[in-house]
């Protein structure tokens, strides 16, 4: 018997189908909402990058702004490509799975790599306002975490109202 | 210089260049790797390293997937044609560089956005569409079956060195500029590569077997089991290569480690070049692809013990030297055990397995995201089962060997027969025949009786001269031969 060169259609048929079904999956997140996230972020991010007084050292590279997502699963990656992006000309912006990836393990107060700050951001709760965690971390002694507030101004841009209240720090408290 | 001077140096030229046909692949593979090096320094200043590996793994998956679409949709309807058509492989070698050109230099403007994801892949699948093409084209180009190894390995010296140095040049674009200037110089790369892929002879896979020698020699036991234990080593390094991605990402390693990995593997090819004419001096193909995939089972246990920097590169050294090997030994093994199908379409479909084992590795490594040190142990445990299984199948190396020789000649014998009757001489051809099928009954399951008939056929189509019974004969014994040597 020749040697089958066109595939049958048994075969055929059950990659079409899981490359339909994935495909299909849908990532596109919604526009306003990814619009939304991104400006919550962002405010928070920056507002935390300030209250941390973090000495970035290193004048030959952007500084690094680690960023570990807290209560959620994680942060779409839509939103982390918006932050990533707008932040590129000032820092560089790395949303983390372990936190490995941001800090020394190996020594004692593990502090975070050289040139950079972890930040931690919680759940965007929208009620009108929008509430959010956020939290900075150096090392393991100097932790600050925050309750946001934030009210939108014009779309696609959120202010943060008053003083962010004082909180524990979730994300940061487990030994890597 | 003297007559015998230009004649001495034309010849050392040919020594190192080898077949002038296949000589002319060789400024397109070394652009080939320097883009595809260029390509993949690229990457370290993409969104691959800002983001969260958890976020980005449904888009990672669904793009390997379509990775394979081109390759288990596309390539079985359009290969037979391009085998039919006059510079068919060498119209896919252009396309798949120039492609490569066109969306690497889109690509240098999107790496900090989302269109990183099906462009890259773009990339990938090209490369991978161009291994392929080549891989099919060069046994049409080499002018002795014993070149192909030969030549394969010059290719692989060329490109690695090329991937080397321009791996270099690419370092130092990116310290001055930027990784999106390593990329459009990249995209340059892959360009000049199309232009040096039209050099190439318009050649045509000729179909000078019959399908059946060729799908028989293709299921041989060598061949298959060799395919096994490539394919194994491609998944491999499918799935190392995304499992030590992510977990370098994850670790916070920098980017110059994951340089320094792929450096190290491409070293590690190289010197497999070398090393595997010296191990063939002591051992045969088979033996050579099951230490190629002992070898990285044995680091991978160590890498999982602990992982880290040193082990990471221990591994990936390990893969690239037995990738290296391991090859030298496959094309070795398909150069003797099935010399008609390596020109055929079956062989591209071989190499397509190859690919597709590549990709089947990446997803398994990217959907089980598992643990660094269970990743090794996964790698470990799967490259050991195939070395075992390997080992098992050598102690009965001797009946294999056997089975191979007797099944060879029949079909050498099927073949002579199918030729001879194709140029009108039907009682030679039927005598030929019937060598086939007795060669056949030697190692098959072809019985007495059915021999004795096609025997008495033989005689009444001598006596009658009924070609509608020679053609019969001949049919019968092309089934039979078929069956019985698979």
């Amino acid at each position: 018997m020749p040697h089958r060169i066109l595939p049958r259609a048994n075969q055929i048929v059950p990659v079409l189908g899981a490359l339909m079904l994935l495909a299909g999956c849908g990532f596109g997140a919604d526009p306003d909402t990814t619009l939304r996230d991104v400006a919550i972020y962002k405010a928070v991010i920056i507002d935390l990058i300030d209250r941390s007084d973090v000495n970035f050292d290193s004048a030959d590279q952007l500084p690094v702004v680690f960023v570990e997502t807290l209560e959620v699963e994680d942060v779409p990656l839509e939103v982390q490509v918006e932050i990533v992006t707008d932040f590129e000309d000032r820092y560089q912006v790395r949303f983390i799975d372990h936190l490995d990836e941001a800090v020394k393990a190996d020594l004692p107060d593990l502090p975070v790599r050289e040139n950079s700050l972890l930040v931690g951001v919680g759940r965007i709760t929208v009620d009108g306002s929008a509430d959010v965690r956020g939290e900075w971390y150096l090392d393991a002694e100097m932790i600050e975490a925050y309750e946001y507030r934030l009210q939108r101004v014009v779309t696609g841009t959120w202010n943060i109202v008053g003083e962010p209240l004082s909180a524990d720090p979730m994300g940061f408290v487990a030994t890597p | 210089m003297t007559a015998t001077t230009e004649a001495k140096t034309r010849a050392a030229v040919r020594s190192f260049l080898g077949d002038p046909a296949a000589r002319t692949l060789l400024p397109m593979q070394a652009l080939h790797s320097a883009g595809e090096s260029l390509f993949a320094l690229s990457l370290v200043g993409s969104l691959f390293f800002n983001v969260s590996v958890d976020a980005a793994r449904p888009r990672i998956l669904l793009y390997l997937a379509l990775t394979m679409a081109p390759f288990a949709v596309l390539a079985p309807l359009i290969g037979p044609f391009i085998d039919r058509i006059s510079g068919g492989h060498r119209a896919v070698l252009v396309v798949s560089l120039g492609a490569r050109a066109a969306v690497a230099a889109l690509l240098a403007s999107q790496l900090k956005t989302l269109l990183l994801y099906p462009e890259a892949f773009v990339i990938v699948v090209f490369a991978k569409v161009y291994v392929v093409a080549r891989n099919a084209l060069i046994p049409s180009l080499v002018e002795s079956r014993d070149h192909l190894v030969v030549v394969n390995s010059r290719l692989a010296r060329v490109g690695t060195m090329a991937g080397l140095t321009s791996g270099l040049l690419g370092v130092a674009v990116l310290s001055f500029s930027s990784a999106a200037w390593v990329l459009r110089l990249g995209a340059v790369v892959y360009g000049l590569g199309a232009l040096a892929a039209l050099r190439i002879p318009a050649h045509r896979v000729k179909p000078n077997t019959s399908p059946i020698v060729e799908s028989t020699e293709m299921h041989g036991p060598g061949v298959r089991t060799a395919t096994i234990a490539m394919a194994g080593l491609r998944m491999a390094t499918g799935f190392v290569f995304f499992h030590i991605g992510f977990a370098l990402k994850t670790s916070g390693q920098p980017a110059w480690v994951i340089g320094g990995i792929a450096g190290t593997a491409a070293l590690a090819g190289f010197s497999g070049t070398f090393v595997a004419p010296r191990l063939h001096r002591r051992w045969d193909e088979q033996r050579m692809l099951t230490a190629s995939l002992i070898l990285p089972a044995i680091v991978a246990v160590f890498t999982a013990l602990r992982f880290h920097g040193v082990t990471a590169v221990a591994l990936a050294a390990s893969l690239g030297l037995a990738g290296s090997v391991g090859r030298r030994a496959f094309d070795g093994v398909v150069q003797t055990q099935a010399p008609h199908a390596r020109r055929g379409r079956a062989y591209a479909g071989l190499e397509t397995r190859l690919e597709v084992a590549w990709v089947i590795g990446a997803v398994s490594a990217v959907l089980l995201r598992a643990p660094n040190w269970l990743g090794m142990v996964i790698l470990a445990v799967g490259l050991t089962a195939l070395s075992l299984e390997r080992i098992a199948r050598f102690y009965s190396a001797r009946r294999v060997g056997a089975e191979v020789g007797s099944a060879t000649l029949a079909l050498r014998l099927m073949e002579t027969a199918e030729a001879v009757a194709a140029k009108g001489d039907r009682q030679q051809a039927v005598l030929v025949a019937l060598a086939a099928v007795e060669a056949a009954a030697a190692v098959g399951d072809v019985c007495d009786e059915r021999l004795g008939e096609l025997r008495r056929w033989s005689r009444i189509a001598a006596l009658e001269n009924d070609t509608a019974v020679e053609d019969n004969l001949l049919r019968v014994a092309h089934d039979l031969v078929s069956e019985s040597t698979r």
